[in-house]
Protein backbone atom coordinates (compact mmCIF):
# COMPACT_ATOMS: atom_id res chain seq x y z
CA UNK A 1 0.00 0.00 0.00
CA UNK A 2 1.71 3.05 -1.28
CA UNK A 3 1.54 6.01 1.48
CA UNK A 4 2.23 9.65 1.37
CA UNK A 5 3.40 12.11 3.83
CA UNK A 6 1.91 14.80 1.03
CA UNK A 7 -0.10 14.88 -2.15
CA UNK A 8 -0.46 18.10 -4.55
CA UNK A 9 -3.80 18.55 -5.00
CA UNK A 10 -5.26 16.58 -7.77
CA UNK A 11 -8.43 18.69 -8.27
CA UNK A 12 -6.77 21.90 -9.80
CA UNK A 13 -7.47 21.16 -13.16
CA UNK A 14 -3.87 21.55 -14.12
CA UNK A 15 -3.54 17.59 -14.21
CA UNK A 16 -5.72 14.49 -13.10
CA UNK A 17 -4.05 11.49 -11.57
CA UNK A 18 -4.45 8.44 -13.54
CA UNK A 19 -3.14 5.53 -11.93
CA UNK A 20 -2.54 4.95 -8.04
CA UNK A 21 -0.34 1.39 -7.80
CA UNK A 22 1.49 -0.29 -4.58
CA UNK A 23 4.94 1.12 -5.93
CA UNK A 24 3.91 2.40 -9.25
CA UNK A 25 2.48 6.55 -10.32
CA UNK A 26 1.57 8.15 -13.32
CA UNK A 27 0.32 11.59 -13.41
CA UNK A 28 -1.16 12.91 -16.58
CA UNK A 29 -0.20 16.91 -16.65
CA UNK A 30 -1.11 20.17 -18.73
CA UNK A 31 2.36 21.19 -20.56
CA UNK A 32 2.29 24.27 -18.69
CA UNK A 33 4.84 25.90 -16.28
CA UNK A 34 2.43 26.11 -13.87
CA UNK A 35 2.03 22.07 -13.85
CA UNK A 36 5.80 22.34 -13.59
CA UNK A 37 5.07 22.55 -9.70
CA UNK A 38 3.30 19.67 -9.24
CA UNK A 39 5.96 17.97 -11.41
CA UNK A 40 8.90 18.41 -9.28
CA UNK A 41 6.97 18.00 -5.60
CA UNK A 42 5.18 14.97 -6.66
CA UNK A 43 8.72 13.74 -7.89
CA UNK A 44 10.11 14.47 -4.50
CA UNK A 45 7.45 12.88 -2.00
CA UNK A 46 7.30 9.79 -4.10
CA UNK A 47 11.14 9.45 -4.12
CA UNK A 48 11.18 10.51 -0.66
CA UNK A 49 8.62 7.86 0.10
CA UNK A 50 10.72 5.26 -1.14
CA UNK A 51 14.45 6.12 0.42
CA UNK A 52 16.01 3.67 2.30
CA UNK A 53 18.82 4.55 3.23
CA UNK A 54 21.38 7.79 3.25
CA UNK A 55 20.32 11.09 3.09
CA UNK A 56 16.54 10.98 1.98
CA UNK A 57 16.45 14.67 1.71
CA UNK A 58 18.89 14.49 -0.99
CA UNK A 59 17.46 11.27 -2.83
CA UNK A 60 13.87 13.44 -2.59
CA UNK A 61 16.10 16.52 -4.39
CA UNK A 62 17.62 14.42 -6.69
CA UNK A 63 14.26 13.05 -8.48
CA UNK A 64 12.60 16.34 -7.68
CA UNK A 65 15.05 18.16 -10.07
CA UNK A 66 15.57 15.94 -12.74
CA UNK A 67 11.91 15.59 -13.38
CA UNK A 68 11.44 19.24 -13.12
CA UNK A 69 14.43 19.52 -15.88
CA UNK A 70 12.90 16.84 -17.94
CA UNK A 71 9.13 18.66 -17.39
CA UNK A 72 10.43 22.09 -17.95
CA UNK A 73 11.78 20.74 -21.52
CA UNK A 74 8.31 19.49 -22.26
CA UNK A 75 6.73 22.62 -21.91
CA UNK A 76 9.68 24.67 -23.35
CA UNK A 77 9.57 22.74 -26.48
CA UNK A 78 5.93 22.04 -26.94
CA UNK A 79 4.21 22.55 -30.25
CA UNK A 80 1.81 25.74 -29.48
CA UNK A 81 -0.58 25.07 -32.09
CA UNK A 82 -1.55 22.30 -29.98
CA UNK A 83 -4.31 22.69 -27.19
CA UNK A 84 -5.17 20.82 -24.41
CA UNK A 85 -1.56 18.86 -24.78
CA UNK A 86 -0.81 16.59 -21.75
CA UNK A 87 2.66 15.07 -20.29
CA UNK A 88 3.01 12.59 -18.55
CA UNK A 89 4.72 11.58 -15.34
CA UNK A 90 5.40 8.36 -13.93
CA UNK A 91 7.70 6.85 -11.06
CA UNK A 92 8.42 3.20 -10.67
CA UNK A 93 10.31 1.41 -8.02
CA UNK A 94 11.63 -1.80 -8.16
CA UNK A 95 13.99 -3.78 -6.14
CA UNK A 96 16.68 -1.98 -6.60
CA UNK A 97 15.92 1.43 -8.51
CA UNK A 98 13.70 4.37 -9.07
CA UNK A 99 12.06 5.49 -12.01
CA UNK A 100 11.05 8.45 -13.41
CA UNK A 101 9.56 9.16 -16.51
CA UNK A 102 8.03 11.89 -18.59
CA UNK A 103 6.40 11.29 -22.14
CA UNK A 104 5.40 14.04 -24.28
CA UNK A 105 4.16 14.68 -27.68
CA UNK A 106 7.02 16.92 -28.74
CA UNK A 107 9.40 16.27 -31.60
CA UNK A 108 12.01 14.09 -31.20
CA UNK A 109 15.04 15.83 -29.61
CA UNK A 110 19.16 14.99 -28.33
CA UNK A 111 19.53 13.54 -24.81
CA UNK A 112 23.20 13.83 -25.51
CA UNK A 113 23.53 17.61 -26.15
CA UNK A 114 26.73 19.61 -25.99
CA UNK A 115 27.36 20.54 -22.56
CA UNK A 116 27.32 24.49 -22.26
CA UNK A 117 30.52 26.36 -21.90
CA UNK A 118 30.54 27.45 -18.96
CA UNK A 119 33.15 30.45 -19.20
CA UNK A 120 31.06 32.22 -21.84
CA UNK A 121 27.74 32.41 -19.05
CA UNK A 122 25.19 30.61 -20.86
CA UNK A 123 21.68 31.11 -20.07
CA UNK A 124 20.20 27.33 -21.34
CA UNK A 125 21.81 24.12 -21.78
CA UNK A 126 21.47 23.34 -18.42
CA UNK A 127 18.49 21.15 -18.00
CA UNK A 128 19.87 17.54 -19.42
CA UNK A 129 23.45 18.04 -18.29
CA UNK A 130 21.79 18.45 -14.88
CA UNK A 131 19.86 15.20 -15.39
CA UNK A 132 22.88 13.65 -16.66
CA UNK A 133 24.75 14.58 -13.39
CA UNK A 134 21.96 13.51 -11.10
CA UNK A 135 21.01 9.90 -12.46
CA UNK A 136 22.36 6.76 -12.93
CA UNK A 137 21.19 6.08 -16.42
CA UNK A 138 19.24 7.98 -18.56
CA UNK A 139 17.07 7.15 -22.46
CA UNK A 140 14.88 8.50 -24.64
CA UNK A 141 12.60 6.50 -26.39
CA UNK A 142 10.12 7.29 -29.50
CA UNK A 143 6.91 5.73 -28.95
CA UNK A 144 4.47 6.79 -31.97
CA UNK A 145 4.59 10.59 -31.60
CA UNK A 146 6.24 10.21 -27.80
CA UNK A 147 9.00 11.09 -26.10
CA UNK A 148 9.17 8.55 -23.45
CA UNK A 149 12.55 9.90 -21.10
CA UNK A 150 13.51 7.14 -18.31
CA UNK A 151 15.37 8.51 -15.38
CA UNK A 152 16.82 5.88 -13.72
CA UNK A 153 18.39 6.01 -9.92
CA UNK A 154 19.94 2.76 -7.98
CA UNK A 155 18.65 2.37 -4.65
CA UNK A 156 20.74 1.92 -1.58
CA UNK A 157 18.96 -0.77 0.48
CA UNK A 158 20.07 -1.81 4.14
CA UNK B 1 7.72 33.75 -5.39
CA UNK B 2 8.74 36.79 -3.54
CA UNK B 3 11.29 39.27 -4.30
CA UNK B 4 12.65 42.08 -1.47
CA UNK B 5 15.04 44.54 -1.94
CA UNK B 6 16.52 46.17 0.78
CA UNK B 7 20.23 48.10 1.04
CA UNK B 8 23.16 47.63 3.05
CA UNK B 9 25.98 49.68 2.99
CA UNK B 10 25.00 51.01 -0.09
CA UNK B 11 24.75 47.86 -2.17
CA UNK B 12 20.76 46.78 -3.56
CA UNK B 13 20.16 43.40 -2.07
CA UNK B 14 18.14 41.40 -3.48
CA UNK B 15 16.32 38.49 -1.11
CA UNK B 16 14.77 35.61 -3.10
CA UNK B 17 12.07 33.67 -1.53
CA UNK B 18 9.93 30.10 -2.80
CA UNK B 19 10.92 28.22 -5.53
CA UNK B 20 12.41 29.70 -8.78
CA UNK B 21 11.85 27.42 -11.57
CA UNK B 22 9.93 27.60 -15.10
CA UNK B 23 6.61 28.40 -13.38
CA UNK B 24 7.84 31.55 -11.38
CA UNK B 25 11.08 32.37 -13.70
CA UNK B 26 8.53 34.80 -15.68
CA UNK B 27 7.72 36.66 -12.61
CA UNK B 28 11.84 37.32 -11.82
CA UNK B 29 12.80 37.97 -15.72
CA UNK B 30 10.27 40.90 -15.83
CA UNK B 31 11.38 42.12 -12.53
CA UNK B 32 14.66 42.46 -13.90
CA UNK B 33 13.91 44.19 -17.35
CA UNK B 34 11.71 47.00 -15.80
CA UNK B 35 13.42 47.79 -12.59
CA UNK B 36 16.32 50.28 -12.59
CA UNK B 37 19.12 47.12 -11.18
CA UNK B 38 22.66 49.20 -12.11
CA UNK B 39 25.46 49.20 -9.50
CA UNK B 40 26.90 46.75 -6.80
CA UNK B 41 24.20 43.92 -5.83
CA UNK B 42 23.63 41.00 -3.62
CA UNK B 43 21.17 38.29 -3.75
CA UNK B 44 19.85 36.66 -0.62
CA UNK B 45 19.02 33.18 -1.74
CA UNK B 46 18.42 32.20 1.72
CA UNK B 47 15.22 31.35 1.70
CA UNK B 48 15.24 29.85 -1.49
CA UNK B 49 13.59 26.58 -1.27
CA UNK B 50 14.30 24.93 -4.77
CA UNK B 51 15.89 26.45 -8.11
CA UNK B 52 16.40 24.68 -11.48
CA UNK B 53 18.53 25.68 -14.72
CA UNK B 54 15.55 27.97 -15.39
CA UNK B 55 15.92 30.14 -12.17
CA UNK B 56 20.14 29.82 -12.58
CA UNK B 57 19.84 30.25 -16.14
CA UNK B 58 18.19 34.13 -15.33
CA UNK B 59 21.07 34.55 -12.36
CA UNK B 60 23.37 33.49 -15.14
CA UNK B 61 22.20 36.25 -17.47
CA UNK B 62 22.48 38.97 -14.44
CA UNK B 63 26.11 38.04 -13.53
CA UNK B 64 26.80 38.58 -17.61
CA UNK B 65 24.92 41.89 -17.77
CA UNK B 66 27.21 42.97 -14.54
CA UNK B 67 30.48 41.61 -15.73
CA UNK B 68 29.55 43.71 -19.16
CA UNK B 69 28.66 46.26 -17.05
CA UNK B 70 31.75 46.04 -14.49
CA UNK B 71 29.73 46.04 -11.66
CA UNK B 72 29.72 43.39 -8.69
CA UNK B 73 27.07 40.62 -8.55
CA UNK B 74 27.52 38.28 -5.14
CA UNK B 75 25.14 35.15 -4.06
CA UNK B 76 24.93 34.84 -0.50
CA UNK B 77 23.45 32.16 2.23
CA UNK B 78 22.84 29.69 -0.56
CA UNK B 79 21.74 26.56 1.40
CA UNK B 80 22.82 23.05 0.37
CA UNK B 81 19.76 22.26 -2.45
CA UNK B 82 20.75 25.35 -4.24
CA UNK B 83 24.31 24.93 -4.11
CA UNK B 84 23.96 21.69 -5.27
CA UNK B 85 22.82 23.03 -8.40
CA UNK B 86 25.55 25.44 -8.64
CA UNK B 87 27.40 23.36 -8.29
CA UNK B 88 27.13 20.39 -10.83
CA UNK B 89 26.57 22.75 -12.93
CA UNK B 90 29.71 24.67 -12.61
CA UNK B 91 27.59 27.86 -12.62
CA UNK B 92 29.05 28.63 -8.55
CA UNK B 93 32.41 29.90 -10.95
CA UNK B 94 30.75 32.55 -11.92
CA UNK B 95 29.87 33.99 -8.91
CA UNK B 96 31.37 35.40 -6.12
CA UNK B 97 29.80 33.62 -3.58
CA UNK B 98 29.54 34.15 0.61
CA UNK B 99 28.02 32.60 3.47
CA UNK B 100 26.37 35.85 4.84
CA UNK B 101 25.58 39.07 3.77
CA UNK B 102 27.52 41.11 6.17
CA UNK B 103 30.77 39.50 4.68
CA UNK B 104 29.03 39.87 0.79
CA UNK B 105 28.61 43.67 1.61
CA UNK B 106 32.29 43.59 2.59
CA UNK B 107 31.61 44.26 6.37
Amino acid sequence: MMTFRQLPATNTGDHSMTQILSATLKAELKNSRIAANIARSTAEVFAEERHFSGNVQEFGHTFELAVSEAFTNSVNYRDPSIKDITVTIGFEEESNALTASVTDMNAPFNIHPPEPEITEYPEGGFGLLIIWKLMDEVSCSREGQRNALSMKKFISRP
Amino acid sequence: MNIAESTINGIKVLSLEGVLNAASSPKFKAYLETADHSGPMIINLEQVEFIDSSGLGLLVRLARQKKSANEALKLAKMNDRVKRVFEITQAHSLFDIYDDIQAAAGN
